[in-house]
């Protein structure tokens, strides 16, 4: 069997391949990120790459045009190669910030922040650390030392305690020296030891015994495991403050962007091992930055809290993930127990314990219970609605009286997964569109200033709301070429409109960058399914929008969301701007709420027992409020006063 | 002990829609039809007026039809290769309104210039004084051409022109807007769609008032019962007050009654179904009769048997 050398640039790696190995294979193997959306089905068209010396086999025309296949561009997961090769990856198939930690990137900026959550009134932490101070055992006080030890703990923190064999058997040496002289030895009692606890359930655990007082070193991490991103906060235990925080893109993205096709890898031969591993070497990688810049050793970070949705922390413990996708959508486990961190691979104290976030079902997850927690809104007296936009849109509606959620189908659209020039937020994507009613000219900008190479969550809102406002679509979403028809192109795929937000020479990629009709159907579609996911809560318990008096914004593109423009697509509903709050990421803040208090980590998992899930596809007003709300902003004009009022003042500028 | 007051009192009405213009209103027609105006369910008359009832057009196409069985044959096959002599025959017969479909400027079916459509609409306008409905072929490109000629000869004559739908509406709404006439609003069987069409046709700035809503139909054994939910809950919406769903509506009854095989097939059932003569006018009149309950204000139909027994139904639920 033959093989081929093959070199990617421009990271200059190489990596030799047999015979039938795809090129996205290959570069997984050279480990060289290509984006693919479809876990390589040849059905995204996102894993484009140049084939700069060399020959490949293979078709991959659906997605390019005649002047890019001539330029050598090749879909990855299409083509195999026939000779040795060099590749190149361009920039818009190369995931900008995905390896390593970019802290630079606005995208983190979010997550790098430190102590954005105010800590919780009463400081309480998961784990405690007791200097302790053991009276030497004499003929008259013969107690032995796990006794001694346990009595002591005891006397700080009530309850059952438990102590494994292995903390035990070193713990002789720990309250004494040994002194070995020649053929003689020598033990010589200390007694100054600091004993770390940990909950368990219903026991607390004497996890450790450490020499001497070093009650000020008790760290923990709080860790969201996105379906996007992975982000780890590093928390001082003892102040509660957070030292450090870091983000990455979850490695799964290269099995595909959405949970569906993560779960349809994970049923390949050996997917379930490699999808647990993905996840786990993310969190590995940013405990690594984090104890680096936080100058904290591994060995005192006691405890990880993991929040996250429902698949992902399955994936995370290695738990059967199939079943979340098939009827009845039974998860194999809602409210795992505390486990030792070292079990699953992640590297901490190696008798460390990792918490899970409780999850409701399996559309409903531990990131859902933590965003409650952080948000509050199981306490509040008022009705207040929570709104999580990632990957997956949840929505929850409730007060400290009742809980309901449920999940709307929302899509990938806000996340650059189906987005013809969509890409995640990191450096050079457009966060935020303008267009000039009289001339329709765009003005955009980028995060990090960056050269355009596509276009992000936020962007894609704004352009909607800029295009409906400029009259470029209208209130069905199509495009009104006759506004202006050399702002359009015809798209190459399927022969319909799209509209030029980027002009090929202005962009970083060489290439329009453009927002074709699909893209404006699918962005509609999921907006539309939030929205009707949010007025069917509301409506089921008998309510409407305007008795909320709070709307909470959680997800990863929280803080740089437009209102204005949500508001305008009708993605929100249209309420007064007191009421709502943008609450970040909230699934790492409810983490650190509960790895900070005790009290917390309780109502966590009370919040998980008051929920009520509604599921959505058995409601059979739901279609008919999703087919409404799949219009600009809604059908029900009288939902959106103040949008259509502008829309009204924009008729009268716009020439027709 | 007296009887409750069972009388609904509704917050909205149906608009009212008038089709057709006579010299006096700068057109040529000898009559106009107004549609809409109730202002209750229908045919309950306690409930609330219905001061116009339903109205019905006979069919006339611009070519001789390929497929049109034999009970409509008989009445039409001596005049149906000329649409001019067509509408007289509709007017003799009694329609209120003529519905002209050009169905030759087809690119299929004869692929006609918008000239030649043109021509045959001031034919029938000549020839027939009744008001009238123009649809074009339901190809968009060749409609986006034709349609605005159409509607400029027929200037003046406040015809009824269709239809626009969410995908399409620009350029007949245009045509419309420029020359006078009034709109058909097509949607797929779903309030919200109707809805949606006739914000995007308004947001042209074409009045809401001058708007047919057309939820498209399903004939007896055919899906009718779908129909029948959408216009019932339309009229409930509109009688509740939304303004939205509160445009008269329309139904092509001839059109889908006469897909059916129990109205198409001859004879040669006739043992077991009845005879064919019967059977095509009683499936279209059924089909129309039961939709009117619903709430409808304008009949499309095309045998005249049928269009009697409709407008005897309908004469006796507005006496009771």
């Amino acid at each position: 069997m033959s093989e081929f050398r093959i070199r990617f640039l421009p990271d200059e790696r190489e990596t030799v391949v047999e015979d039938g190995t795809s090129l996205l294979e290959a570069a997984r193997l050279a480990n060289v990120y290509v984006g693919a959306i479809c876990g390589g089905e040849g059905s995204c068209g996102k894993c484009r790459v140049i084939v700069r010396q060399g020959d490949v086999e293979g078709e991959s025309t659906e997605y390019l045009t005649r002047d890019e296949i001539r330029r050598g561009y090749v879909l990855a997961c299409q083509v195999f190669p026939r000779s040795d090769l060099v590749v190149e990856v361009p920039p818009e198939s190369r995931l900008v910030g995905y390896e390593g930690i970019d802290r630079e990137s606005e995208r983190f900026r979010d997550f790098a922040h430190r102590g954005a959550e105010a800590p919780p009134a009463q400081l309480d932490p998961v784990i405690e650390k007791f200097y302790l101070v053991l009276p030497e055992p004499t003929l008259d006080d013969p107690t032995a030392d796990q006794e001694r030890l346990l009595e002591a703990v005891a006397k700080r923190r009530g309850g059952p305690l438990q102590m494994g064999l292995k903390v035990t058997r070193q713990l002789p040496r720990v309250l004494r020296r040994l002194q070995v002289r020649r053929s003689s030895w020598n033990w010589t009692w200390d007694g100054r030891v600091t004993a770390v606890v940990a909950p368990r359930s219903d026991v607390n655990e004497l996890l450790d015994v450490e020499p001497g007082d070093t009650s000020d070193r008790n760290y923990g991490l709080a860790l969201d495991i996105g379906t996007t991103t992975v982000v780890a906060h590093l928390v001082d235990l003892t102040t509660g403050t957070t030292r450090e925080a870091a983000a990455k893109y979850n490695s799964q993205i290269r099995y595909g962007a959405d949970v569906i096709s993560r779960i349809n890898a994970a049923r390949r031969p050996g997917g379930a091992a490699a999808m647990h591993q993905a996840v786990v070497q993310d969190v590995e990688t940013l405990i690594d930055d984090l104890v680096k810049r936080a100058q904290v050793g591994r060995k005192n970070i006691y405890c990880a809290v993991a929040s996250g949705n429902t698949a992902m922390l399955h994936f995370l413990l290695g738990l059967e993930v199939d079943l979340i996708r098939l009827s009845p959508f039974v998860p194999a486990a809602v409210n795992p127990p505390p486990v030792r961190a070292a079990e699953v691979g992640l590297r901490i104290q190696p008798r460390g314990i990792l918490y899970v976030m409780p999850m409701v079902g399996s559309f409903v997850g531990g990131d859902i219970t933590a965003g409650i927690l952080a948000s509050g809104l199981h306490r509040g007296e008022e009705l207040a609605l929570l709104f999580d936009i990632g990957t997956n849109g949840e929505v929850v509606l409730g007060n400290r009286d009742f809980l309901v959620a449920c999940s709307a189908s929302a899509g990938p659209a806000f996340e650059g997964g189906s987005v013809s020039c969509g890409m995640r937020a990191a450096s050079g994507a457009i966060d935020s569109v303008r267009i000039f009613h009289r001339n329709l000219a765009v003005s955009a900008t980028t995060i990090d200033g960056a050269p355009p190479v596509g276009l992000c969550g936020t962007g894609l809102i704004d352009a909607l709301s800029e295009m409906l406002m400029a009259g470029i679509v209208d209130r069905s979403g199509r495009f009104q070429v006759h506004r202006a028809p050399e702002r359009f192109r015809t798209s190459p795929e399927d022969g319909r409109p799209e509209f030029i937000l980027v002009p090929a020479h202005q962009s970083a990629t060489g290439r329009d960058l453009v927002i074709t009709q699909a893209d404006v159907e699918n962005l509609i579609r999921t907006k539309g399914s939030i929205y009707a996911a949010a007025d069917s809560l509301v409506r089921a318990v008998g309510l409407s929008f305007q008795d909320i008096r709070k709307v909470y914004i959680a997800g990863a593109f929280g803080n740089r969301l437009n209102v204005t423009s949500c508001v305008s697509i009708g993605l929100l509903p249209e309420l007064p701007g007191e009421r709502i709050h943008f609450i970040g990421n909230s699934s790492v803040g409810g983490a650190k709420l509960a790895i900070l208090s005790r009290r917390m980590l309780e109502e966590v998992h009370q919040i998980r027992e008051r929920i009520s899930y509604i599921e959505l596809m058995v409601d059979p007003a739901y279609m008919e409020k999703f087919t409404s709300a799949c219009f600009l902003p809604h059908t029900d004009a009288g939902r959106f006063p103040s949008v259509v009022r502008r829309l009204e003042q924009r008729a009268g500028h716009v020439v027709e | 002990m007296s009887v409750p007051d069972a009388k609904e009192r509704w917050s909205g009405k149906i608009t009212t829609v008038t089709i057709g213009a006579t010299p006096a209103e700068g057109g040529t027609r000898g009559s106009t039809v107004t549609l809409g105006g109730e202002a209750g369910i229908p045919f309950l008359s306690f409930d609330g007026e219905t001061p116009n009832p339903p109205a019905i057009a006979l069919d006339v196409l611009d070519v001789e039809p390929a497929d049109w069985p034999g009970p409509l044959a008989q009445v039409y096959s001596d005049v149906w290769s000329d649409p001019a002599a067509w509408a007289k025959r509709v007017k003799e017969l009694g329609a209120d309104l003529v519905n002209l479909r050009l169905v030759s400027i087809h690119p299929d079916e004869g692929d006609r210039s918008p000239e030649q459509a043109a021509e045959t609409v001031k034919a029938v306008l000549e020839a027939c004084d009744l008001p009238l409905i123009i649809w074009g072929c339901d190809v968009p490109e060749k409609d986006q051409r034709v349609m605005p000629k159409v509607a400029e000869v027929a200037q003046g004559e406040n015809c009824l022109l269709g239809a626009v739908t969410e995908d399409e509406y620009r350029t007949l709404t245009a045509a419309a807007q420029a020359y006078g006439h009034k709109l058909i609003a097509l949607s797929p069987c779903d309030i919200n769609k109707a809805k949606q069409v006739n914000i995007l046709v308004t947001d042209m700035g074409y009045p809401l008032e001058d708007i047919i809503i057309y939820p498209s139909t399903a004939s007896l054994g055919y899906g009718m019962e779908y129909i029948y939910s959408i216009l019932e809950r339309g009229r409930l919406a509109a009688l509740s007050g939304d303004k939205l769903m509160a445009q008269p509506v329309l139904l092509d009854v001839g059109l889908e009654a006469w897909r059916a095989k129990e109205a198409r097939t001859g004879d040669e059932a006739a043992e077991v179904w009845g005879p064919a003569a019967h059977r095509g006018p009683l499936w279209e009149a059924v089909t129309a009769t039961d939709l009117l309950q619903g709430g409808c204000d304008l009949l499309i139909m095309r045998h005249p048997r049928a269009m009697e027994a409709v407008r005897k139904a309908v004469s006796q639920l507005i006496e009771a």
